[in-house]
């Protein structure tokens, strides 16, 4: 029998895009995420280890519209793509969290209106281009040649007021907080990036969509003309997939001591806004975010399939 | 990428053509965790063949078949250890210390070097003990007993430490060996201690874990 437990340990995947093909980077994380659970497990630790799937926004609401279906239809088929591909691979996950399950949803409300509550959410108007397939906000200095940087298609000019998170003022906290802890970013190339990236000023962060564009998305509470920006809703998987909030034991075993295994390319949502966004709450930030490098295949890159972020500037 | 390059590293066509396990070492030992890698078909079949068929694959069937041959499948009893025997279990217990940390770093491709390292000293211990050298005379009975138990236990250790890494090939390892235990429920510093493997138990006739991939044989298109 196994002798008493050495203490909790818990390891998270990010919820992958709903609508991508599971391709060799999302394996390649969860793989990586289950190796360390089956590991600190064998060690005689509680480990608990958290995937899901990200299943807002315009992309899953268009893709649902072209094929005639619901959105929520349209994620029960697509997420069984990934359910299944881990269950091939062996993947030992404690739970999957899918972010149109209730359970998340209430969280994702209750941490908004707390931070309303808090005056840590104000309203202001925007200004700007916005690139509706890459659903992205850019200055004008951004633009390539007028059009997305990204992926170069026409942008629109937009005025519309929303809803900014003050996370500006957790600049020095955060600096702070990373230098503090050299594990919480490694490895150390992404820390040094994080922190050359905070050496410019942190603008706050614009975390809601109007609904006469987006609909497809976790209703803001204190303004229900507005969805929750999806990185907003998507970072929170990691609380809500534990019961934060519920008053379950679940949470207060395996906070704040998570270890997000994360890509390189969404380094800034994992390590600037959630650590913030959970400040503002009144939370201690994750243990330790590890961000893995990419792969090319047969010499040639794959395409970054996870959804692009922004902020207020773009 | 194009589509097509794309389709060929689809993780479930890479299962179908590697198995799941063989997928799983191949992200995890090819590159250090942190870096850009690059993913080839030439590089897998290399891993396949050379780390999981060549000397893992082979330490295990190797092992089971002169059990099977020289004892009739059952686990023989250890003769006190001799230098070599000796030298041979430090190298578990390097392993062992080494580990833990390498992992709480994230650095899967190290740990699995480390194993590696063990299943290279396993392999050298039977070619420098010859056990079929040693069957030939009844007078090295003993000694043939202490070798390959020894071996035996080489190989449960090593599958309780790959076993996060390949769990279903693990598994297989386990039980073959005549492992009761859950292996799941097992504990690394506990169980990984040698001596665990119990004489008189039985052994099962091996499957290939990994067979070799013949390159000729496989197409990507």
């Amino acid at each position: 029998m196994r002798p008493k437990s050495k203490g909790f340990f818990y390891v998270t995947t990010p919820i992958y895009y709903v609508n991508d093909v599971p391709h060799i980077g999302h394996a390649y994380t969860t793989i990586a995420a289950d190796i360390l659970t089956r590991f600190k497990r064998l060690e005689g630790y509680q480990a608990f280890f958290l995937t899901g799937t990200d299943e807002h926004g315009q992309k899953v609401e268009k893709a649902a519209q072209e094929r005639g279906v619901d959105p929520k239809a349209h994620c029960d088929e697509m997420v069984k793509r990934f359910q299944s591909l881990w269950q091939r691979l062996n993947i030992s996950n404690n739970d999957f969290i899918r972010t149109t399950e209730p359970r998340h949803k209430k969280v994702v409300q209750q941490i908004l209106q707390d931070l309303y509550d808090r005056g840590e959410i104000y309203q202001d108007s925007y200004e700007g281009w916005y690139c509706v397939p890459c659903e992205r906000f850019w200055t004008e200095k951004d633009l390539a040649g007028g059009n997305c940087p990204d992926c170069l298609r026409e942008v629109v000019e937009i005025l519309e007021k929303n809803y900014f998170f003050r996370m500006s003022k957790y600049q020095s906290w955060l600096i702070e907080h990373i230098e503090k802890n050299d594990r919480f970013i490694l490895p150390t190339s992404r820390r040094n990036e994080i922190l050359g990236f905070l050496h410019g000023p942190l603008e706050d962060l614009c975390i809601s969509r109007p609904k006469k564009r987006l609909r497809w998305g976790i209703e803001i509470p204190f303004d229900t003309d507005y969805v929750t920006y999806v990185w907003f809703d998507a970072l929170i998987n990691y609380v809500s997939g534990i019961g934060y909030g519920s008053g379950e034991n679940a949470f207060s075993h395996f906070w704040p001591q998570a270890i997000h295994l994360i890509g390189k390319d969404i380094l800034t949502t994992h390590t600037v806004y959630w650590p913030t966004m959970l400040q503002g709450i009144g939370l201690t930030p994750p243990g330790m975010v590890f961000a893995h490098g990419w792969w090319t295949v047969e010499g040639k890159r794959c395409p970054n399939r996870f959804r692009m972020w922004w902020s207020r500037t773009g | 990428m194009s589509k097509s390059l794309q389709n060929v590293v689809e993780p479930n066509r890479l299962i179908d053509t590697y198995g799941a396990d063989a997928v799983r070492y191949f992200l995890m030992r090819e590159v250090p965790f942190g870096l850009d890698g690059d993913f080839s078909h030439a590089a897998m079949v290399n891993r396949i063949n050379s780390d999981l068929a060549n000397d893992l694959g082979n330490l295990f069937s190797r092992t089971l078949s002169m059990v099977i041959r020289y004892f009739e499948g059952t686990i023989p009893a250890p003769s006190p250890p001799a230098e070599i025997d000796r030298r041979f279990q430090e190298v578990s217990l390097k392993v062992l210390t080494q580990l833990p940390e390498q992992m709480n770093n994230l650095s899967f491709h190290r740990a699995l070097a480390t194993i590696w390292e063990m299943i290279g000293a396993s392999n050298k211990y039977v070619d420098e003990t010859a056990p079929w050298s040693l069957a030939k005379e009844e007078k090295d009975r003993p000694r043939l007993s202490t070798v390959l138990y020894q071996t035996l236990e080489s190989l449960r250790i090593i599958a309780l430490l790959l076993a996060p890494f390949m769990p279903s090939s693990s598994e297989k390892i386990w039980v073959q060996l005549g492992m009761e235990e859950n292996l799941w429920e097992q504990n690394m510093e506990e169980n990984g201690k040698w001596g665990g493997l119990k004489p008189g138990k039985k052994v099962v006739k091996p499957t290939p874990l990994f067979p070799r991939i013949d390159t000729t044989k496989i197409s990507f298109e």
